[in-house]
């Protein structure tokens, strides 16, 4: 920055040297005055005084020189060359020793000017070499930056292409999932699922990404539970960490709610969880920590993901939030990942105002943290989302209308609505939908973002007037979207929508979209494949197959658990700690074996309070453990 | 191979029996009398066991225990160092003081439940039991 003023500022008195600017004429006409006023004085007065005179003419020859540069110096060259000629004259005319300072002083004077004039020529030679080379580098940077530009605009528009087909794989998976499949179909699917899933993510790392190296990457605020945020992000990860057998544990002390941008906060953890998952080892341990404390109106959110994985080696650490940037040039070929993650974390962090650190040791893992000073929300913006809700009477069953402009999203919307026992009637743009709006009444709508002729903003808004206009009862509104901005939501929600789903479009997503608005018992339907899909979880978790794991849980449902629970009960009256916290433990151990684990935690408090706690304590965790157990006995866990 | 699992819990021995059933010759025990005398026999009748699982917490004679006094009864046949059983540890969580008591009785191994084939593979590949 400063070079360039430098330059510039030097570029506008030198660009040519041979112009003559108003101060230039000045200074040559004073000098010229001078000179021959000096010269005539020289020869009247005594030859002290002309020597000083002599030095005088040397000074403003050397002035002119420098201050007018090239000009200057042939002016200055012009004087001595007269007055060289005349003291040479003068020799030949009169005594010649008065006449030598005369012959030196402008000879010497001549030399002195051409040495500085050479010096300033070859200064500005290498000026304007300089100049050159400045006007290349803003060329070049310029086209590199039109370059990035389109190489960002070209994966912002082709991640987008990418993401519309992926989504239409993932539901198409979970439908299959639902069917009846063998082992290896199962496991073929997993393996499918979750390279998809994997693939989703990237792209919206690498959508994230163009958005931050343009500047057009927002965060947006609004009241959220930070502690759920991130209990949601850690379900995610639940059976690649079951397969790897990782343990991965979240710890947080009281944290209230905050305003800020969940998603943005969830896509940070969901990379860092991603990496650490990426680099732990077989039986290592995860640990992901949120502690807040609160400041005045504000809280200070410590959130940290630990991990006993392979670890960052010191001299790595500091470029490891830089794009692309893997430790080992080998290792994508191992763990895969485009190395994106750690910068969009870095970014978001950033934008977030905090400092996404590291610490690590290598073989022994790394730590990956950050804090973020959020505002806490008051209590009411909570109660706000929860009232919209009950404005629907029990109908059933459901008719709903859907509009989806590709075919393939299309089906996919029908038959997981058919699934969750919903019929429906099909639009291919938001015009047909308000078409068949006006003419049938529908218990709930669902409306894609972008579809041509009309997209679902305006169909929404388009359905509201209808509604006014015609005093209709207000008709839930469901929009989806593949981009999962905050601004598109606003919009959404601001045209009259009243739920947003962002793509992939899972029975999850939607049954809970849905259930917000219609009284229907949507869950009932998909508990069945869920339960199946237990065997299948729990027999890849332990490595045995299905049939001895069904006939073990069987039996642990059947003897095992009534036994603890027989055992646990005569211990509590009167109560016998030793007893209690045995069969307490023993539950544990089994149920964790069994992936039971609210039956496990819930025994894992009884037994510590059965150690030193008070025997009301005690009574409530044994309540709550003979509810519990009672769920897992009255469940039907078989397909 | 011959393999002991000894545990009091159902679910526990069965899940690992289903887990090691295909590496040799099983037997259970469910608690730590039993595991004493199946070992004492074993030896006896020349067919000791090369692998034990052995659960810490075990009704009237715990782990530790048992794990002494197997390590006895081989000292009185003369089996010691490499020739004695692998034995390998089972045990909940939060139990990590107990695990250094093991180590501390000569144990091989550890597992922490809830056990998985991946993590008892593991172990067998550590012991080069399989390959």
């Amino acid at each position: 920055m400063r070079i360039e003023k430098l330059l510039k500022e030097v570029s506008a008195i030198e660009t040519n040297p041979f112009t003559i600017t108003p101060l230039k004429a000045a200074i040559l006409i004073l000098a010229t005055a001078l000179y021959f006023v000096s010269s005539f004085a020289k020869s009247l007065s005594p030859p002290y005084i002309a020597g000083l005179l002599a030095q005088g003419e040397v000074l403003i020859s050397v002035y002119i020189t420098v201050k007018v540069q090239r000009i200057g110096y042939y002016v200055s060259l012009c004087f001595n060359l007269l007055s060289f000629f005349a003291a040479l004259n003068a020799v030949f005319l009169s005594n010649i020793h008065e006449t030598i300072p005369g012959i030196a002083v402008p000879l010497s004077t001549i030399i002195i000017t051409s040495l500085i004039a050479y010096k300033a020529k070859l200064m500005n030679r290498a000026h304007f070499r300089l100049m050159k080379q400045h006007k290349e580098l803003v060329t070049a940077k310029s086209e590199a930056e039109k370059a990035n530009r389109v190489k960002s605009d070209f994966l912002s528009s082709m991640s987008h292409e990418i993401r519309t087909p992926l989504n239409n794989i993932l539901g198409y998976i979970e439908l299959i999932s639902l069917g009846d499949l063998d082992e290896t179909q199962k496991e073929y699917l997993t393996i499918i699922e979750t390279s998809s899933k994997n693939l989703v993510r990237i792209i919206n790392d690498i959508l994230v990404f163009s958005k931050i190296e343009h500047k057009k990457f927002r965060i947006i605020s609004e009241p959220f539970d930070p502690v759920e945020a991130i209990n949601h992000t850690i379900r995610l990860f639940e059976l690649t960490t079951l397969r790897k057998n990782i343990l991965l544990d979240f710890k947080h002390n009281d944290v209230p709610h905050c305003i800020g941008d969940s998603l943005r906060l969830h896509q940070v953890i969901l990379n860092l969880i991603a990496n650490s998952v990426k680099f732990t080892p077989t039986g290592g341990y995860i640990k992901v920590e949120l502690t807040a404390e609160i400041e005045n109106s504000s809280t200070i959110l410590n959130i940290s993901v630990s991990d006993t994985g392979m670890g960052i080696p010191l001299e790595k650490q500091k470029n490891i939030f830089d794009p692309f940037e893997q430790v080992d040039p080998s290792v994508p070929l191992n763990f895969g990942g485009t190395g994106l993650g750690l910068a969009v974390s870095w970014n978001i962090v950033n934008l977030m105002g905090g400092n996404l650190s590291v610490d690590s040791e290598l073989g022994k893992g790394s730590r990956f943290f950050f804090s973020l000073k959020l505002p806490v929300a008051p209590k009411e913006e909570f109660m706000a989302e929860t009232q919209i809700r009950s404005f629907s009477e029990t109908i059933s069953p459901i008719h709903a209308l859907i509009a989806e402009d590709t075919t393939e999203s299309r089906e996919l919307l029908i038959k997981m609505l058919s699934v969750l026992g919903i019929t429906c009637d099909a639009a291919s743009n938001g015009k047909e939908a308000y078409e068949l709006f006006k003419k049938k009444h529908y218990d709930t709508v669902i409306l894609d973002g972008y579809m041509p002729e009309m997209d679902g903003m305006t169909a929404a808004q388009k359905i509201r007037d209808h509604e006014k206009e015609n005093s209709k009862k207000r008709t839930p509104i469901i929009a989806l979207s593949a981009r999962a901005l905050s601004s598109e939501r606003d919009e959404f929600i601001k045209a009259g929508a009243d739920h947003f789903i962002v793509k992939p479009v899972s029975f999850e997503t939607l049954s809970d979209g849905l259930s917000r608005f219609v009284r229907h018992d949507l869950n009932s339907k998909i508990i069945k494949p869920e339960n199946g899909a237990f065997f299948a979880k729990l027999s890849a978790f332990l490595g045995i197959p299905e049939t001895s794991v069904t006939s073990v849980f069987d039996a642990f449902k059947n003897s095992t658990l009534p036994q603890y629970i027989n055992e646990i009960k005569n211990a509590l009256n009167p109560l016998e700690r030793d007893k209690l916290m045995r069969a307490a433990h023993k539950l544990k151990g089994a149920s964790s074996s069994l992936l039971l684990e609210n039956l496990a935690s819930i025994c894992s408090l009884l037994e510590e309070s059965s150690k030193s706690g008070n025997p009301e304590e005690i009574r409530t965790h044994a309540e709550k453990l003979f509810i519990e157990s009672e769920n897992v006995s009255k469940q039907s866990f078989t397909n | 191979m011959k393999i002991l699992i000894v545990d009091d819990d159902f679910v526990c021995r069965n899940l690992l029996l289903a887990m090691v059933k295909d590496y040799g010759e099983c037997d259970v025990a469910i608690n730590g009398k039993e595991a004493i005398s199946a070992v004492k026999n074993s030896i006896e009748n020349k067919t000791p066991y090369n692998l034990i699982f052995l659960d810490i917490m075990l009704e009237e004679i715990d782990g530790h225990e048992v794990l002494k006094r197997i390590r006895d009864i081989e000292s009185n046949f003369n089996i010691g160092g490499l020739d004695g059983a692998k034995i390998i540890m089972t045990t909940i969580l939060d139990d990590f003081a107990s695990i250094k008591t093991a180590f501390a009785g000569q144990c091989e191994g550890y597992i922490v439940k809830p056990i998985t084939k991946d993590k008892v593979d593991k172990q067998l590949k550590d012991l080069k039991l399989i390959r």
